[in-house]
């Protein structure tokens, strides 16, 4: 862990702790104390923690508006759906009431993650809310191919991998088809991210044979999960 | 109780970098080659100290404070360099944007820091000599005109390493430090026993 990581951290603790006063605290820290905090770890530890304050201070509009913002995309997920919502920040703005300043913290908030871990892509998934998948993902996918491709679930599982296994067929050949756009070794090398069991999608293929065709050729059926089970082993096996 | 013979102080020491520079492998590189009982864990890389022998008789202790280098962190520099004695400021040689970064770090120093702060520039990732991008010449006249000391490091090879450090070292006022007292602290000891206690404090 480095000073980066660690002033992350912190901030996060000092919101989550939700307390009051805290520059009173550090005062107290820094001035009434009988031993030297100014050097060694309590120094290193209690600059950081003023470091953090100064920059919530500072960061407090931007904060607050992501926060709120963040709050709202999350409620709306949860109980809404409107197709146009994601063409543009703009139209987010308009139709959440917000004011989301920057292309980047609209960004942010499209791929923050919930409590559990986990993205709105993974959790329309889940709940097989397929035209609300299609439409952020398509509109991710227009931004850069690194978003959805490095999404997964808590388990490690990657959104076609999750697709296959809840047998989504439209989602799951909907990802397959925006995979065939990209390069053979940008699909290759996501075919290889194993969950948290060593399984690739294709440990899963049995689920939705047809992909076989569509994506075999970039398959390493040779790859064992943590079983030492290969993916056509997998698919033998469903057979059972 | 150092004897006379033996010189030993102890400094704090900043460092300065932008993350990709290397700056944390450059200390680990620095306090890895060392006993285990100098290593700190607790805080990981963040919160380090090493000692160093100047020379026979004199030790060296830093306490090397990392600074949260990304931009967005940029403002909280201050709380980090704040009575620094020394500060390493890395740039990647194979990066030439990194010394221009590196050099609004040494500017903001040389304003705002205590002005004694021995300040060593350090130009990291000497290994990967086929991929330079600053030349030595250069980045030696700018730190001489700036009043730096200047190294051209390996964290992965280990090159230069502690030679900078070292440097760092020899320039310090060691016998000022060491002879220095801790200064009076401040607030209520609590542990002092309170004067109106025992018999016959009432005042009334």
């Amino acid at each position: 862990i480095d000073a980066d990581s660690l002033v992350s951290l912190m901030l996060i603790t000092v919101v989550k702790a939700n307390m009051k006063h805290y520059a009173s605290y550090l005062f107290m820290m820094k001035e009434l104390n009988t031993t030297d905090v100014s050097s060694g770890h309590a120094g290193y530890a209690l600059a950081t923690f003023e470091a953090v304050l100064m920059y919530a201070q500072a960061a407090h509009d931007t904060l607050l508006e992501i926060s709120h913002a963040n709050e709202v995309f999350w409620n709306y997920c949860s109980t809404n759906f409107d197709l146009t919502l994601f063409q543009s920040r703009v139209q987010f703005n308009e139709k959440l009431s917000l004011n989301v300043t920057s292309d980047e913290s609209w960004l942010s908030i499209l791929l923050s993650k919930d409590a559990n871990d986990e993205t709105a892509l993974v959790k329309y998934l889940a709940d097989s809310r397929n035209a609300e998948f299609v439409q952020l993902f398509d509109h991710l996918c227009k931004l850069s191919s690194d978003y959805v491709l490095n999404d997964t679930d808590v388990n490690g599982a990657t959104l076609l991998s999750l697709a296959v296994k809840s047998e989504n067929h439209a989602v799951a050949f909907h990802i397959s088809d925006y995979l065939l756009t990209l390069d053979s070794s940008s699909v290759i090398e996501y075919l290889r991210i194993s969950d948290k069991w060593g399984r690739t999608p294709a440990h899963y293929f049995f689920a939705i044979p047809a992909l076989i065709d569509k994506l075999g050729i970039f398959v390493d059926w040779n790859y064992k999960d943590a079983k030492g089970q290969t993916a056509l082993m997998a698919l033998c096996r469903s057979y059972d | 109780m150092t004897t006379p013979s033996t010189r030993y102080a102890q400094f704090k020491l900043v460092l300065l970098g932008e993350s990709a520079v290397g700056k944390s492998s450059l200390v680990h590189r620095f306090v890895k080659d060392s006993f285990d009982e100098y290593r700190e864990s607790t805080i990981g890389a963040a919160f380090l100290t090493q000692t160093v022998n100047v020379d026979e008789n004199t030790t060296v202790k830093f306490e090397i404070w990392d600074t949260a280098g990304q931009e967005r962190y940029k403002s909280l520099a201050p709380m980090y360099y704040r009575n620094a004695n020394c500060a390493v400021v890395v740039y990647d040689i194979t990066q030439a944007a990194s010394l221009d970064r590196a050099k609004a770090w040494v500017k903001e120093l040389q304003r705002q820091a205590n002005e004694s702060i021995v300040i060593a520039l350090a130009g990291n990732k000497l290994d990967l000599e086929s991929d330079r991008e600053v030349d030595t010449s250069v980045a030696q006249s700018y730190a001489d005109e700036a009043g730096l000391l200047f190294y051209e490091t390996s964290a992965k090879s280990g090159e230069n390493v502690l030679e900078l450090f070292t440097g760092i070292a020899k320039k310090l006022p060691i016998d000022a430090a060491a002879s220095r007292h801790r200064p009076v602290p401040k607030g209520v000891d609590l542990s002092k026993p309170s004067p109106s206690s025992g018999s016959g404090a009432c005042n009334c």
